[in-house]
């Protein structure tokens, strides 16, 4: 046990004296945090926009100061003609083109309607499809306001909403559970697979082979430190989202713990069964990349959700634990969930974690046979 | 009689912050001649072999390797050197030819000049049968025959040679050895360091470095009789351990 | 010249017998078109629905009905009260819960105001949202319906009778892509990102491995000239990227019939400019690094912060603004810009020139940031 610990502090040593390492981290959680929490946004923020405004009445200056007014766009440019909507948007200066037919005022009031265009940039779907939504919006209120003197007599809907568990509607609540999965699989098992194929290739393994420790000790002696870093930048990515993005832990935070902990069992299991299938480091990252950090941005549903994706992502992701540990932390973190409603997740989370850590212990086992004939 | 100065090295100083590695070395290398660098492990071999050689550069002091000034030029020296290091570095992932064509060509010979010269090389080693395998699959010694003949390839003024026989058996080594006197019978000035003592005395002189100066340099036979030991392993035991320990 | 051709050849054969790279060269596109490029999508395809009834009425079925009429809202659940209904929200198993109050029907008679209440899942604000305005848009259309059909029309308002209510509406229309098909969206920010991780990833590798085996020693000590050798290896990854690129573009249109309205020379163009970019930041980051997972660990960071911050997911245009300036030494973004103007809406060089200068601009410096680092020494 002696020699396990001092093995242990010497792996903790190789760690903190590279600072490269130190960056992956601890620069790669900060970073990924203030980067999803500040610059991916999916919602929509000063789009440029261009009028082409036929009617130069009552109705479309209103309209176009109504527009200019929403934080969400701007008018980059005044058109005089169709013809020069696809010139500014192969310039890519514009999100989308207003046209507002001539004499609108004039028809509204005669005919009680009119109908203005909007041409958006399809080749940024999400974007020209907020935008179109949020245009629709502004007209449909000033359009109800305008009506309002005849519609007041009607049975009109009132629909109110309620936003649950991210009122303020923010984009981060969604990414914040997926950057701590990210963050896991990279230190759990793409460090540890690294770690581990290095001293293979710098023969150092068959140093510590022929010493007294036995190779379970050895294998416990590198991702010991791995196991500890993980939980720290768990602590590490938590503290951050409450004190900068004010979003705290909702449910209980051992619970949460201790999924995470479940996480980190499997992710450095998997870093074992990679390290034990190759002898490169090349090969060892080109493998944790490709099985895991791929699933996890997406089929973890973390951007992107797997309800919207092709069925066969939906049945594919389920054989893999990022989408169930996703879920598992989105529903403690953010929902305030408790373990009542995440059992399910969780014990196809330890199943897995199970079946990779025999698979690798029998694997690495006759491996390290081989080598240390 | 003067002879033909190949090395010049007057008053090298190579510091590294506070510590000083070489301090004030002052040697000469003459045309031809097999010359031994020793020391103990960290003496300063090896950063003084790297500022001959343009790796690095001298804090002060002069240095002419091949008539060019190390500080001044170093790239000009590495056209008229040969080297060949401890950690074996030819490209495993080539085949012994195509090792020998790239040396060849990065130094400036077409491949006419290359083929003829491969070929006879090849011929002389008795490697004929394995030009086209792969240096990953040849045995130690074998790959260490073969850098040094790389290293030479080219016909250089001077080849260093960074402890070239460490791990290999005694009979690759004096084979080795035999490379090296025949290198040397052919003009080109050998400059070799070793742990080795007994492939020492096969050297015309020797010098001998200690906490970054050199506290012997002459023929093996006249050292012998200076400090009237028996052999140079002897010697070197005796003078070449650091002040500290010897206390 | 020539011994940068010896060099060349060198390169040329070691990635030759390098069999693992050579796979990674021709599956990686591979993959990544086949398997990314289909699933990344914001576009929603279904919305699990619960519905609490309290009115049982013919007005609030066919509300229910108009609302799983379209293509996304399915009703999963028909829960009893609200905390059930928030139950639901919390274990996943609905999306959006709507509360119909016991008088919904006598309200839309005119007797009281009509109200609805609406709970949505928002830990995906986008998708709340998007559902929101839906299903605010289906009540809207339901309303009028009902106004229509029980014929409480103010005498003055000629419009209702023809089926509208007073006012404007607007028609969209979506250029370059009618469909708002999201493959065509993602395919080229997806060759960005490919072009970017082979490149960088690659050269790195190979630059460092030589640092740890101890051959570059032996060509340090060499005459070779630094830029001979930083070209030589330039080369090789410059061709591999651009392979790679062309072998993406090709799935992409055999697979998803991608369009491509611009130049391909154009296009091959500032990828190349890009690779340059890419190429010389990867060997600045070797200068850095004496081991490949030393390597691997800056590059993974900086190329990580490349691709999340330009845009491929989301538009440059709503990052704040020290997120735009990073931007301006981001090669990522450039080209994403770029490959997006003109594969899908035809921008030529007029109108792609800036960027294509910054870009270049770019190229130069982290090249020569690269060879400045580059030490032919210790």
């Amino acid at each position: 046990m002696k020699r396990l610990m001092a093995f242990v502090r010497k792996e903790f040593l190789h760690i903190f004296r590279d600072f490269r390492t130190l960056i992956i981290l601890f620069g790669i959680p900060a970073a990924q945090i203030l980067i999803f929490g500040y610059a991916v946004r999916t919602d929509l923020k000063d789009a440029g926009i261009a009028v082409l405004d036929n009617a130069r009445d009552g109705v479309s200056k209103e309209l176009i100061q109504k527009i200019e007014a929403s934080e969400f766009f701007y008018v980059k440019r005044y058109l005089a003609s169709y013809e020069e909507i696809d010139a500014a948007f192969r310039q890519g200066e514009i999100k989308a083109a207003i046209i507002f037919p001539g004499q609108i005022a004039a028809s509204v009031a005669r005919e009680g309607s009119a109908t203005i265009g909007i041409i958006a940039d399809g080749s940024e779907p999400n974007t020209a499809s907020l935008v179109t939504g949020y245009i629709t919006g502004i007209v449909n209120d000033y359009s109800s306001s305008l009506a309002s003197a005849v519609t007041s007599s009607l049975p009109l809907i009132v629909p109110e909403v309620r936003m649950y568990f991210n009122p303020g509607l923010k984009s981060h609540f969604m990414f914040i559970p997926g950057v701590i999965t990210l963050i896991l699989i990279l230190i759990c098992a793409l460090m540890t697979s690294v770690t581990i194929v290095r001293e293979k290739e710098y023969g150092t393994m068959e140093v510590l082979l022929v010493s007294p420790l036995k190779p379970w000790q050895i294998i416990i002696g590198k991702v010991t430190p791995y196991f500890f870093l993980s939980l720290v930048n768990v602590i590490v990515i938590l503290l951050m989202t409450w004190f900068v993005f004010g979003l705290p832990v909702r449910g209980s935070i051992p619970l949460l713990i201790a999924g995470c902990m479940l996480y980190i069992l499997l992710g450095l299991s998997f870093g074992i069964l990679v390290s034990a299938s190759t002898s490169k480091t090349e090969n060892a990252v080109f493998i944790s990349l490709l099985t895991l950090m791929l699933p996890t941005i997406l089929l973890s549903g973390f951007i992107f959700p797997i309800e919207n994706m092709p069925k066969v992502y939906d049945y594919v992701s389920m054989a893999l634990p990022p989408r169930w540990f996703v879920g598992i932390i989105r529903a403690i973190m953010i929902k305030g969930a408790g373990f009542g409603y995440i059992w399910k997740e969780t014990a196809i989370l330890a199943g897995m974690t199970l079946l990779i850590m025999v698979i690798s212990a029998r694997r690495f086992k006759t491996r390290l046979g081989e080598e240390g004939r | 009689m003067e002879r033909d100065k190949v090395i010049e090295v007057k008053d090298l100083v190579k510091r590294f912050g506070t510590f000083t590695a070489n301090d004030h070395l002052t040697f000469d290398v003459w045309r031809g001649e097999i010359f031994g660098f020793l020391g103990a492990n960290g003496a300063g071999k090896t950063t003084a072999i790297r500022i001959l050689c343009g790796l690095s550069r001298p804090t002060s002091g002069r240095v002419m390797v091949a008539g060019i000034d190390a500080s001044q030029k170093p790239e000009e020296i590495k056209k008229r050197i040969g080297y060949m290091s401890q950690r074996f570095s030819l490209y495993e992932d080539l085949t012994v030819s195509e090792n020998i064509e790239l040396y060849g060509g990065i130094y400036g010979m077409s491949m006419k000049e290359i083929v003829p010269r491969r070929e006879a090389l090849l011929e002389k080693l008795s490697f004929t049968s394995y030009g086209d395998m792969l240096i990953r699959a040849l045995p130690l010694g074998l790959k260490q025959k073969l850098a040094f003949s790389v290293a030479i390839f080219h016909d250089p003024e001077i080849v260093f040679l960074d402890e070239p026989t460490s791990g290999v058996d005694p009979i690759t080594r004096r084979q080795f050895w035999e490379m090296i006197y025949e290198t040397a019978s052919r003009g080109i000035t050998v400059f070799v360091t070793t742990h080795y003592m007994d492939e020492a005395s096969y050297c015309d002189r020797i010098s001998i470095m200690s906490e970054g100066r050199i506290v012997a340099l002459d023929s093996p036979s006249a050292l012998l009789r200076q400090y009237g030991t028996a052999s140079v392993e002897e010697l070197f035991v005796k003078i070449a351990r650091p002040q500290k320990i010897r206390e | 010249m020539k011994k940068l051709l010896f060099l060349l050849r060198k390169e040329f054969r070691q990635i030759r017998r390098n069999r693992f790279m050579i796979r990674a060269i021709i599956a990686v596109p591979i993959l990544q078109m086949l398997i990314f490029v289909p699933a990344i999508t914001f576009e929603i395809k279904r919305i699990d629905l619960a519905v609490i009834d309290n009115d049982r009425s013919q007005a609030s079925r066919e509300l229910v009905s108009k609302l799983t009429g379209s293509s996304f809202f399915v009703v999963t659940a028909t829960p009893a009260t609200v905390t059930e209904a928030e139950s639901m929200l919390l274990s996943g198993d609905a999306d959006i819960a709507l509360v119909i109050p016991p008088d919904f029907s006598r309200g839309l008679a005119g007797v009281t105001t009509p109200r609805l209440q609406v709970l949505a899942d928002a830990v995906n604000a986008s998708t709340a949202q998007l559902s929101w305005s839906y299903i605010t848009s289906v009540i809207r259309d339901f309303n009028r319906e009902v106004i229509i059909s029980t014929g409480m029309i103010p005498a003055n308002m000629a419009a209702i009778r023809t089926g509208s209510l007073p006012g404007i509406s607007v028609s969209p229309r979506y250029w370059y892509n009618p469909k708002l098909n999201y493959k065509y969206y993602m395919l080229p920010g997806m060759l960005v990102i490919l072009i970017t991780v082979i490149g960088l990833m690659m050269i790195g590798f190979n630059l460092v491995r030589e640092k740890e085996s101890g051959t570059i020693e032996q060509i340090n000590v060499t005459p070779i000239m630094k830029w001979q050798l930083i070209v030589s290896r330039i080369i090789l990854f410059f061709i591999i990227g651009l392979f790679d690129l062309a072998l993406g573009l090709g799935i992409g249109w055999l697979a998803f019939n991608i369009p491509f309205e611009g130049s391909l020379l154009l296009f091959f163009a500032c990828a190349a400019i890009f690779l340059v970019a890419v190429l010389g930041l990867a060997l600045f980051f070797s200068t850095m690094a004496s081991t490949q997972q030393q390597f691997l660990f800056i590059a993974f960071f900086f190329v990580m912060v490349f691709i999340l911050m330009s845009g491929i997911f989301t538009p440059t245009e709503s990052m704040p603004l020290w997120a735009q300036q990073f931007n301006l030494v981001n090669p990522v973004a450039y080209l994403m810009r770029i490959n997006r103007m003109v594969m899908l809406k035809g921008s030529g060089f007029s109108e792609i020139m800036r960027d294509m200068a910054m870009l270049t601009i770019l190229a130069l410096s982290y090249l020569s940031l690269a060879i400045r680092a580059y030490r032919k020494r210790a």
